[in-house]
């Protein structure tokens, strides 16, 4: 890839881990929720870039997974505690869908897809992590 | 085998295909969840077989894409009403996956895998339409129980 490309996405994917991040530090739902979309994004944009190079259906795919993934990250103005179970049984699968996604995108990251630089294989296990954590703090509230 | 297996996959497909179309037109949500999550079976085999002969990365995909489905479509008990807008608006967007994830489906079986049973791609066409009938239903007032 552009090497210029390359750090654009970069940097805009190391800003929106943080985002995430700083979301789930400060229980704040929305700024968790933008950095997972921002980050689904520029793997779309990325994808869709890799494919238009290799045309290989897996790009396709990927391409098509990470749409996916924006449309269960998307923000909206939910406001929900933990007593609210019917918001927490749907919200438990919407974390382990992000959990298979960004499990699949480090895969491809590290051991199939060589468009992709590795440390966005790394982003995608930060993401992991941060879901895991997120998921175990939340269960401590409930436990 | 070949004909064994698309004989076994196409009756067992068209089964969870009525089962979910039975769950909409019933506003049934568990056997419309139910037909969604079984069928997920399907591809996970057929895609798992595949890629055992030919090691394309593009099973893997699918094989992924198809247990996201799984996941979203457990029919667990969530007796959420209209009043509980948190609830209403995370399955909506769990909706909204689910039909980007048939889509993907039916344009993988009918146009980028050229030796995959046609019937598959016909199937998510249909899970695409029912999901879409649901979604237009709950816009309306009507909620799967």
């Amino acid at each position: 890839m552009n090497i210029t490309l390359d750090l654009i996405f970069t940097i805009t994917a190391a800003l929106s881990v943080l985002v995430s991040a700083y979301g789930l530090a400060k229980s704040n739902r929305k700024s968790y929720l933008y950095g997972l979309s921002f980050f689904s994004l520029i793997c779309i944009i990325n994808q869709s870039i890799a494919y238009y190079h290799g045309k290989s259906s897996y790009h396709l795919l990927m391409f098509f997974l990470f749409i996916i993934h924006l449309a269960l990250a998307f923000p909206n103005s939910n406001n929900y505690t933990i007593e609210n179970m019917p918001a927490v049984k749907l919200a438990t699968k919407i974390v382990l869908s992000f959990a298979m996604i960004n499990i699949i995108g480090a895969i491809f990251a590290f051991t199939i897809d060589d468009t992709i630089s590795f440390h966005f294989g790394c982003f995608h296990i930060i993401f992991i992590l941060l879901i895991f954590y997120g998921s175990i703090k939340e269960l401590k509230k409930i436990y | 085998m070949d004909l064994i297996m698309e004989i076994v996959f196409t009756i067992t497909g068209l089964l969870f295909v009525c089962l979910n179309i039975y769950g909409t037109l019933t506003y049934s949500k568990k056997l419309f969840l139910s037909g969604l999550c079984y069928y997920c079976a399907i591809p996970l085999i057929d895609e798992s077989l595949i890629y055992n002969t030919d090691k394309s990365p593009s099973h893997i995909v699918i094989v992924f894409i198809f247990i996201i489905q799984y996941i979203l479509t457990i029919p667990i008990s969530d007796a959420s009403d209209f009043s509980n807008k948190s609830a209403m608006n995370l399955s909506i967007k769990i909706g909204i996956a689910l039909v980007l994830i048939n889509i993907t489906g039916a344009i993988y079986y009918l146009y980028l895998n050229p030796v995959a049973f046609i019937q598959l791609g016909v199937f998510h066409i249909i899970f695409t339409l029912s999901i879409t009938y649901s979604l237009y239903k709950r816009a309306q007032g009507l909620l799967l129980k």
